[in-house]
């Protein structure tokens, strides 16, 4: 994959995520209610208020690790204390906090009124709010979102309804602001449609070759964590689709010689994103798609579009919360992967096993045989951390990666190299 | 009173024997593969250096991780303990001890009158530890004994990130291919075991002055990078090596 | 079974326990359950034999089948867990139960699940959420009333049974005497006149046994406590998931280290809050589940949880304390630097020591340890 100049989508992509955090910044500083959210809690809520700004400390952690300082932060949360062993993320966060975002590149996120972690997510996510809950005294609400072995049952249904209910209720008596139902409608509106873009942008890779890497999905998706409920998802998604049907029509694809299709399961490797997709793509490879950025506005089993019949937005956010990202059970994830291989022809799987990510992980040895002996396509397992590139070797990973490029060359001349 | 101090290390055993407060030898030999004898031997070698017999030792404590080994010993002490005792021994104002050995590696904080106030080891992992530099020497195909010279010329120190021995060691064979200076690999090899070092440290609240003990204070290149990491001069011991021996005996003269 | 028997030597089962275990899992049919606390009075209540799954070195002979399936970047009790349940051993397993005690747990019962399909083994798999909102926020006790209500219909659809009231009420009359036998045993522990690794291990031998035989162990092992009192020695409390090994405790009782209160999960966590026996398991596990001594794995429960360990060191006047972690376990890990900095604030020292899987290699290095924490307080 050539490293392009940046797009109009690029340019504006750095513009919103600037402009978000600046407003973010402003507005907690002008006495906003700041909440803290995992990614899995849905934000539209707060859109749902006069006067309440979020803040994504997950997607704070990765933008440090995408510019390369993922490991320094992750130091000063081990030089208080906490072990290594723990999600990089976390440690960035908690790094972060030390020195009131000193070296970070956002200046770091404005102190929360409110914590909401949300133990689908993982259950870490929890205990790490835990820490700053203790340490500045701010509440802390617990989403607790069961478990999908098999698609989401009515009572699990009910039930996070009902918190998503006791949650407004928290922000309402908290911030002393009320909560007005259609600003929260018209907000997960805006949402379903950056979701629709989102996903005519995804189906681009469809076409062989493809005009969209991973990498693209990777470093666009920020707005879908930072942005919720607004609307210039869909303005953002359509400008990055309508540039990748563009590509088409010009022939000007990021791997011209695209050879191997491959898929992507786990969360990105931030601090790789440009040495990676460039070495791919001097072996003609492509990750052209990842289940990471797939899973939005889908439920799980399948990475397709979850419908919305527009009407109630509880339902239809509480429905499509075991989605986001991970958290639903191996079969569910091997279905929709069985899936996105058929759909977008994918020749191999890179399985990335992630340290600092285990919901994620654990069950990858797994489907990586179910991948490769039930369906017969070629699957590899690497190790990465997501953004401690300590944990990280790069030619440890190649070797694995060549060595599937290799497989799927052999499988196409039966055997002959 | 004359006692006596035996320190069994995984690579070296030491033997120190105090006079009434004052040091009057010390001794270094390999550890071996015989633990027991390794100690017997380094007592024999430092009496007949100092033209003692053992009758004359009133009382000898073992340290190290052989120290339940030691059958003549009559007692066993930590090498925490011997290390600030030691420590504190040779120069009252030190705060704080960096020992790092063969296998593992500490930092230990000593009060005003030389007691442990807190400690903390390295887990299994080798990368703060002599094994660390072992592994990269080899991989270096340089003496050991050489790195701590060779860092001094390093005009920059290349970037090892991996902190898993396994993958730096790839890291550093691929630094070789791709042409950097070998001066700056050891530098950055030096960075690498001292930011590990010192992470591990900076959990216990470690107080200047500090010392560093133990077979690495022996390379100049750690002592330096680890007090560039700390902010702080650290000395090398003179008695790096016989540190934890030089404590046992002086703990062997006290009922702790 | 016969890993059972070879694993003896290294671990805390004896020969007596295992030998009785082997015969209880021929004549019952046996619930193997996820840690750290699964719902044990209802299977037993229901004629089941629930052997709650941890505490297994002593049980297996490696981690080659475990390996296979997840990463070792899982901790040890996940590990020895999948090794025990996906190898011969498991085949002692009638059913398996899991709930949502942390991220690793939950993604392991579909693992189990294709390897057993694999091996054409058809094994029940319950399951439970257990609520972990903030209870003063959200009140979680529709749904967990719903959660126990579909549990028992599963179990007595798997195994054509029956629930019954007065059975539950016996059942839970039992576990309330073995906790408080439990709790009874822990004191005399703290004053010097049982050893704490014999305490350890009749505790600890009770995941695999049914009730009544671990009443009876319980009861053997305060009988043969000494009645003479020894002074002189260290207080320490233990926390963590799981004790340390035995060497490790063996050195700190030999370093006269007297452990005078515990909160391990596998100990006084799950025994020190004892509920009233009652006939209604939805009353007793909403009353079980919200006022359980609080565990850094039940996620509403960390509020309180600095002040019970607080109390808990104050109370038993205890100098210092000895965290064992679990390696990988975020739940522990997270709360460590925060514990460590209350107590140090409070003059008491802590020391830190971290246990994984294959850790028997590195004990002595865990003994150095424990032997300058002795030196020091």
């Amino acid at each position: 994959m050539s490293t392009r100049e940046k797009t109009s989508a690029g340019k504006h992509l750095t513009n919103i995520l600037t402009k978000g955090y600046m407003d973010l910044h402003q507005k907690a500083a002008g006495g906003s209610f700041c909440v803290w959210i995992a990614i899995n809690v849905p934000a539209e809520i707060f859109a749902g208020f006069e006067n309440v700004v979020y803040a994504v400390p997950e997607s704070h952690s990765a933008m440090c690790a995408g510019k390369g300082i993922g490991a320094a932060m992750c130091e000063k949360a081990e030089n208080i204390g906490y072990s290594m062993d723990l999600c990089s993320y976390a440690r960035i966060d908690i790094g972060n906090a030390t020195d009131g975002g000193k070296d970070s590149p956002t200046f770091g996120l404005p102190k929360p009124d409110l914590l909401v972690s949300n133990n689908n997510n993982c259950s870490l996510l929890t205990k790490w709010f835990d820490v700053h809950h203790r340490e500045w005294n701010v509440p802390h609400f617990i989403m607790d979102i069961p478990f999908c072995y098999e698609p989401q049952k009515a009572k699990d249904h009910t039930y996070i309804i009902q918190q998503i209910r006791d949650l407004i209720g928290l922000v309402e008596t908290l911030s002393g602001q009320s909560f007005d139902v259609d600003r929260y409608t018209e907000a997960v509106h805006f949402s379903w449609e950056g979701i629709r873009q989102w996903k005519r942008f995804l189906d681009m890779a469809r076409h062989t070759p493809s005009p969209i890497t991973a990498f693209d999905s990777f470093v666009h998706m920020a707005p879908f964590l930072t942005q919720r409920g607004k609307p210039v998802l869909s303005q953002h998604f359509s400008l990055l689709a309508d540039e990748a049907e563009k590509r088409i029509a010009d022939s000007d694809f990021p791997v011209p010689n695209e050879t191997y299709r491959l898929f992507w399961d786990n969360i990105a490797p931030w601090h790789q994103l440009r040495s990676m997709s460039k070495r791919l793509g001097q072996l003609n490879a492509n990750i052209v798609g990842a289940s990471y950025t797939s899973c939005m506005g889908t439920v799980e089993g399948s990475f397709g579009l979850y419908e919305w019949d527009e009407k109630d937005p509880f339902d239809y956010v509480a429905r499509t919360m075991n989605a986001y990202m991970c958290p639903h059970g191996m079969e569910l994830r091997h279905a929709a992967m069985k899936q996105v291989i058929e759909d977008l022809t994918i020749d191999g799987v890179i399985f990335a096993s992630n340290r600092s990510c285990k919901p994620y992980s654990i069950t990858q040895m797994d489907q990586q045989k179910q991948i490769s002996e039930q369906l017969g396509v070629p699957a590899i397992l690497i190790e990465v951390d997501h953004a401690d590139v300590r944990k990280y070797n790069e030619e440890n990973a190649f070797v694995r990666i060549e060595a599937l490029l290799e497989t799927i060359e052999s499988r196409r001349n039966k055997g002959h190299i | 009173m004359i006692t006596a101090g035996i320190d069994i290390g995984s690579i070296s055993t030491k033997a120190a024997i105090v006079k009434d407060g004052i040091l009057l030898g010390s001794v270094v030999i390999p550890t071996g593969y015989n633990v027991s004898k390794a100690g017997e031997k380094v007592f024999q070698i430092l009496l007949d250096q100092l033209e003692l017999n053992s009758g004359e030792v009133t009382s000898v404590v073992s340290t190290g991780y052989g120290r339940n080994r030691v059958e003549f010993a009559d007692k066993a002490v930590t090498e925490i303990t011997c290390h600030a005792t030691g420590a504190y021994f040779l120069n009252p104002e030190i705060r704080t001890v960096i020992d790092i050995g063969g296998q593992d590696s500490k930092a230990i904080v000593i009060d005003e009158n030389g007691r442990v106030m807190d400690f903390i080891m390295n887990d299994k992992c080798a990368a703060g530890t002599g094994r660390f530099l072992e592994v990269m020497a080899r991989a270096m195909e340089i003496d050991l004994d050489e790195f701590g010279q060779i860092s001094l010329s390093a005009r920059s120190s290349a970037r090892i990130s991996s902190l898993c021995t396994v993958f730096a060691e790839t890291e550093v064979i691929s630094l070789i291919s791709t042409g950097e200076p070998r001066s700056s690999i050891i530098a950055g090899i030096h960075e690498s075991i001292a930011s590990r070092v010192v992470a591990m440290g900076r959990r216990i609240k470690m107080e200047a002055p500090v010392v560093m003990t133990g077979g690495v204070a022996k390379n100049i290149g750690v002592v330096h990078a680890i007090g560039k990491k700390m902010d702080s001069d650290i000395a090398a011991s003179e008695h790096a090596q016989t540190n934890g021996a030089i404590g046992a005996a002086l703990l062997a003269g006290k009922n702790i | 079974m016969e890993n059972l028997l070879s694993g003896e030597k290294r671990q805390m089962l004896t020969s007596t326990m295992v030998a009785e275990l082997i015969q209880q899992a021929k004549e019952k049919q046996v619930v193997g359950c996820f840690p750290l606390y699964p719902p044990v009075e209802l299977f037993s209540s229901m004629g089941l034999l629930p052997v709650v799954l941890w505490n297994l070195k002593g049980s297996i002979v490696n981690l080659e089948t475990s390996d296979k399936h997840i990463q070792q970047y899982a901790c040890g009790i996940a590990r020895e867990l999948a090794q025990f349940a996906m190898s011969d051993t498991g085949e002692m397993l009638d059913a398996i139960f899991s709930y949502n005690a942390c991220d690793t747990l939950r993604n392991l019962p579909e693992i189990f699940d294709r390897s057993n399909t694999l091996a054409g083994r058809n094994i029940p798999m319950f399951r439970m959420h257990l609520p972990q909102v903030d209870r003063s926020q959200c009140n979680p006790e529709e749904y967990l009333e719903n959660e126990v209500v579909l549990l028992i219909h599963k179990i007595e659809e798997a195994f054509n049974t029956k629930f019954s009231k007065e059975l539950f009420y016996q059942m839970s009359k039992k576990y309330f005497i073995m906790r408080k036998l439990c709790c009874e045993s822990e004191k005399l522990v703290a004053k010097g006149l049982l050893t704490f690794e014999s305490f350890c291990r009749v505790v600890l031998s009770g995941y695999a046994l049914p009730v009544e035989t671990h009443i009876n162990h319980l009861k053997t092992l305060i009988d043969s406590a000494k009645t003479d009192q020894c002074s002189m020695e260290k207080k320490v409390v233990i926390s963590g998931i799981m004790p340390p090994p035995p060497p490790v405790i063996q050195a700190l009782e030999n370093k006269n280290m007297r452990v005078v209160a515990n909160d391990i999960a596998s100990l006084s966590r799950s025994y020190a809050y004892n509920p009233e026996p009652n006939d209604d398991p939805i009353a007793f596990y909403s009353d079980l589940y919200a006022r359980r001594f609080p565990c850094t794995t039940l996620l509403y429960t960390s509020d309180a949880r600095k002040d019970a360990v607080l109390d808990m060191v104050s109370e038993s006047g205890a100098q210092g304390v000895i965290f064992c972690g679990e390696k990988f376990c975020e739940h522990e890990y997270f709360e460590f630097p925060y514990m460590k900095k209350q107590l140090n604030e409070r003059n008491i020292s802590t020391l830190f020591l971290e246990f994984s899987a294959d850790d028997m290699d590195h004990i002595e290095a865990h003994i150095t340890r424990v032997e300058a924490f002795s030196e020091m307080i």
